[in-house]
């Protein structure tokens, strides 16, 4: 378990650290390195909860900086949404990407072989 | 599964195609806006996406370089987000504003570039098309084109734009992805780079905002509905209450009632596309020290204009040592202070709303696709502009062709085809050179001198200086018609005899210094009383409501003080309540004489003979009258209605006034009731009945509380992208229609910038605007100021000699800017 959530952390700083460098995309395609990797059972799922958790962690980082609630609602109510919708779409939105992209290079890769 | 299992292939391909499918839509949604959601991945990246604005700093931090600077630049931002700049140069001072303002704001700056140059298609996609076409067939574009082309580079307007647009381009080159105002990520833009043209076009926009009316169109459409007869009293050459700007020998306000015939039998008002008359409005005065308690000239300035957020105004200090030590109001998009002071002269303007722009009948070889006109007998080709409308991709959506004739743009209008004469199309750079000028100013005669070369749009400019002179000059291109005519004619555009033969000259212009009453107002009012000079300048002007209170409150105040300035720009008084609520309550008193007086025009007249007629927030019999207003428009000129109710012409109250003056006139009789020959007084009291019925019913019993007017009358400052959360809105004022504080309509309109300026032996300024410094949402500055201006209150405007002397109490950044090859 413990394994596990040191994965989990570790990949999170990959993407944290692929978003600085190269940016939104870099998640996607880290998730899907590491589907192809195939490293352990669930790896879509890895993906998706490290990609989540490096946005998230990034933008409690920002938080501490400026008033990101406050400007979610800004930005929210430009788009007619509630703040918290689109502080939730930064951990949704990158979760998704990486555990699609690592269930679909799987899949790819296990057809290949 | 039984299935899949017997087809291998087709279980390889769902599982192929379900996060093939997802992963393609999420990479979609991030790359592509979907409806109004911009493209997410950009947007939510926590690195370099929308977030980064709550990060962002209240003020530049150093080093920052500009290319062209020449010495270092010292910037001291004050606790207003105010920055005082010391430049060398003039140059740099341009290049440090123009930093400065793409800084705090380049969205708007680029915004009103679009709106300008019909661009906007560019980020709005095609919903924004029919705006851009109608501004591009104003020709501001190829307007402000022409004059850069012709611009002097070596002259002090074109090295100071020049030097602007440096330091604007140094704001956005250094502009990296996480550094984008708020707007760009929702938009999904960068933007664009600044070129001199912009600040001409910028120039250009405000001459369209203060000066494009077509009183002509107008009379046209009315003419072909109600005659010319009717049509010409409904759009007046002159005020019918004359309350001059130049004071006139006549006793003032002097009512010439110039009442309109009624419309002729048979005339239709079947569509209302009539326009009201313009809003832009401002108020301005000043009083010499004859009549000051200090002894010293007072100034005050008040621009109305559409109220935005940010606004439409940058406040800012410039400095460069025996040159220029000026502080005031700029426009985020050019080089200059437009309303402020410096160490000797204050002064402010508002729109004289002169009628600057002709129609001409031209005759083409073509309706459709013209490529010549006729003029003096011979075919003249036609100057054409093609135009190319781009939606957010750089796809081509649409084009058209502009053409235009040696007067300006071709349009088709009433079933013709026109070409438009317009002043603000015809001048150059010349706005910008008398503000700079202006800015440089020692004595009110240096500031006339300067002011004289404005052009357009035509200003009533109050000035004052330390001396102790004051003046109001009006000043700017008044054409001059053949024959005397006037701008109400569409001309006979196959002859040169129509043309303008030139300008009013500057001798000619709205002009006095030191007059005996000791003080001057401008309220976009007449300038001139036509008793003492009938020089056509401009018709259908707006009541002069504002001008008659503010002069009502100067000629009562011979010991006038800064604090009387300040609350006279929110006086609740109503010069339009004191001319109506008379007539309204005589009337009723002769109808209950005459026992004809309903119960509820009798109720509305008693509360409204204990109203102050004072539009206070806790007023309750404001509204009132207000809706006794808007009764008696209907009632009265019932006849400009169709039957739906659609209205094809909206008379001035000015006119209004007028026709109570004469009881009997047939526009009070009722279409409605055709038996019956009503009068004035039978309208006057039958608006007060509709009042108090429709008041008490929409808002309750008189007593009960709800016709407090801060319930009712708000001011909105939008943002400019509509989005309220980054607007404020509902905002209680002390204000109304008519008010020295306007506020009518939607309340999106009202008081741009109020200042008061002192000019005793050191200047000393109040000022505020509603809303703040900066254009990012997030900061301290973006809307800190709205409640103060709210409340009538102004800020002390500090005006620091040298950096150091600002002080410490008032600082909040110093930044140093220096060439970028230093």
């Amino acid at each position: 378990m413990i394994r596990q959530l040191g994965i989990i952390l570790l990949l999170a700083v990959a993407m944290a650290v692929g978003t600085w460098w190269l940016g939104w995309w870099a998640v996607p395609i880290i998730g899907a390195a590491w589907g192809v990797a195939r490293y352990g059972q669930y790896s879509a799922w890895t993906a998706a909860v490290a990609a989540g958790l490096s946005w998230m962690l990034v933008l409690g980082l920002v938080a501490l900086r400026g008033p990101v609630g406050d400007l979610a609602r800004i930005v929210g109510g430009a788009l007619t949404l509630p703040g918290w919708v689109l502080v939730l779409a930064v951990v949704v939105f990158p979760a998704a990407l990486a555990g699609t992209a690592a269930r679909l290079s799987r899949v790819l890769l296990s057809l290949v072989e | 599964m039984r299935v899949t299992s017997r087809v291998p292939w087709l279980q390889s391909a769902v599982r192929v195609a379900l996060p093939a499918l997802v992963l393609a839509a999420l990479v979609h949604v991030g790359y592509r806006r979907v409806g109004p959601v911009p493209p997410l991945g950009p947007l939510l990246d926590p690195v370099r996406g929308v977030w980064a604005v709550a990060t962002r700093p209240d003020v530049p931090t150093g080093p920052i370089r500009i290319p062209g600077a020449t010495d270092s630049i010292r910037i001291e931002f004050d606790d207003r987000g105010v920055p005082h700049i010391f430049a060398r140069t003039e140059e740099d001072a341009a290049r440090a504003l123009g930093y400065l303002h793409a800084w705090f704001r380049l969205f708007q700056m680029e915004l009103q570039t679009r709106a300008t140059n019909g661009t906007l298609s560019e980020w709005l996609g095609s919903q924004a098309l029919a705006y851009d076409r109608q501004q591009r067939a104003l020709g501001l574009e190829w307007s402000a084109e022409r004059n850069v082309a012709a611009l002097d580079s070596s002259s002090l307007t074109g090295r100071m734009l020049l030097a602007y647009a440096q330091g604007v381009n140094a704001r956005i080159d250094e502009l990296g992805q996480r550094d984008l105002p708020l707007e760009y990520h929702l938009l999904n833009a960068r933007p664009a780079h600044w070129d001199i043209l912009n600040s001409v076009l910028f120039l250009k926009r405000m001459g369209y905002t203060l000066s494009y009316g077509t009183p002509e169109l107008r009379l046209a459409r009315l003419a072909e509905r109600f005659g010319l007869p009717t049509a010409s009293g409904l759009v007046p050459l002159n005020s019918p209450i004359q309350e001059p700007i130049i004071p006139s020998r006549r006793r003032t306000p002097v009512l010439d009632p110039a009442v309109p015939p009624l419309p002729s039998v048979g005339a239709s008002a079947a569509a209302a596309d009539d326009e009201r008359s313009t809003r832009e409005a401002s108020n301005n005065w000043v009083v010499s020290g004859t009549r000051t308690a200090s002894g010293h000239p007072l100034l005050a300035g008040d621009p109305h204009l559409d109220l935005s957020l940010p606004s439409v105004w940058f406040e800012a200090h410039l400095v460069v040592p025996g040159v220029l030590d000026v502080y005031g109001v700029t426009f985020p998009g050019a080089p200059a202070v437009a309303i402020g002071f410096n160490r000797d002269v204050a002064w402010s303007f508002t729109n004289t709303g002169a009628d600057v722009l002709d129609f001409y009948a031209e005759t083409v070889d073509d309706s459709v696709h013209p490529a010549s006109y006729l003029l003096d007998g011979t075919w003249h080709p036609l100057e054409r502009r093609e135009e190319e409308y781009r939606d957010r991709s750089g796809r081509v959506i649409a084009t058209d062709t502009i053409a235009f004739t040696h007067r300006g743009p071709v349009r088709r209008a009433l079933g013709r085809t026109l070409s438009m004469h317009w002043t603000v199309l015809d001048a150059g750079d010349e706005a910008l050179g008398a503000l700079l000028g202006i800015g440089a100013a020692h004595t009110v005669d240096e500031w006339v001198a300067a002011m004289r070369a404005f052009r357009a749009p035509i200003q009533n400019g109050v000035v004052a200086d330390r001396e102790g002179n004051i003046a109001v000059l009006a000043a700017g291109d008044y054409p001059i018609r053949p024959t005397g005519g006037t701008g109400l004619t569409i001309w006979d555009g196959t002859t040169s005899a129509s043309d303008w033969l030139g300008y009013l000259p500057a001798a000619r212009q709205p002009y006095v210094k030191n007059p005996a009453q000791g003080y001057l107002a401008s309220a976009n009012q007449e300038p001139i009383d036509p008793a003492m000079d009938p020089t056509y300048l401009g018709s259908a002007w707006p009541a002069p409501w504002r001008a008659m209170r503010i002069n009502t409150l100067l000629r009562s105040d011979s010991t006038v003080t800064e604090d009387d300035m300040r609350e006279f720009q929110t006086d609740p008084g109503s010069a339009r309540a004191d001319w109506f609520v008379p007539a309204f309550l005589a009337a009723v008193a002769r109808e209950r004489q005459a026992g004809r007086a309903s119960p509820n025009a009798t109720a509305a007249a008693d509360l409204l003979a204990d109203w102050d007629r004072r539009y206070t927030k806790t007023n309750e019999r404001a509204i009132l009258f207000e809706r006794a207003m808007d009764a008696l428009e209907e009632l009265l000129w019932d006849e400009l209605a169709d039957s739906t109710g659609a209205r094809a012409a909206f008379p001035g109250e000015d006119l209004t006034a007028a026709l109570l003056s004469d009881p009997e006139s047939r526009w009070w009789d009722e279409r409605a009731s055709p038996n019956v020959v009503e009068t004035r007084d039978d309208v006057l009291a039958a608006a007060l009945d509709s009042a108090f019925a429709r008041t008490r019913s929409r808002y309750g019993d008189p007593a009960a509380g709800g016709w407090r007017w801060e319930l009712l009358r708000h001011q909105n400052i939008w943002h400019p992208l509509r989005v309220p959360s980054l607007s404020r809105l509902d905002i209680p004022v002390q204000g109304g229609p008519g008010l020295l504080n306007p506020s009518s309509g939607f309340g999106t309109h009202g008081s741009s910038w109020r200042m008061v300026v002192d000019l005793g032996a050191e200047v000393r300024a109040w000022g505020v605007y509603p809303g703040g410094q900066s254009g990012n949402p997030m900061s301290r500055w973006y809307a800190d100021r709205i409640q103060r201006w709210a409340d009538g209150r102004l800020d002390s405007l500090p005006f620091p000699a040298s950096p150091d002397a600002l002080p410490a109490a008032h600082r909040s950044g110093t930044v140093v800017i220096v060439g970028a090859d230093r």
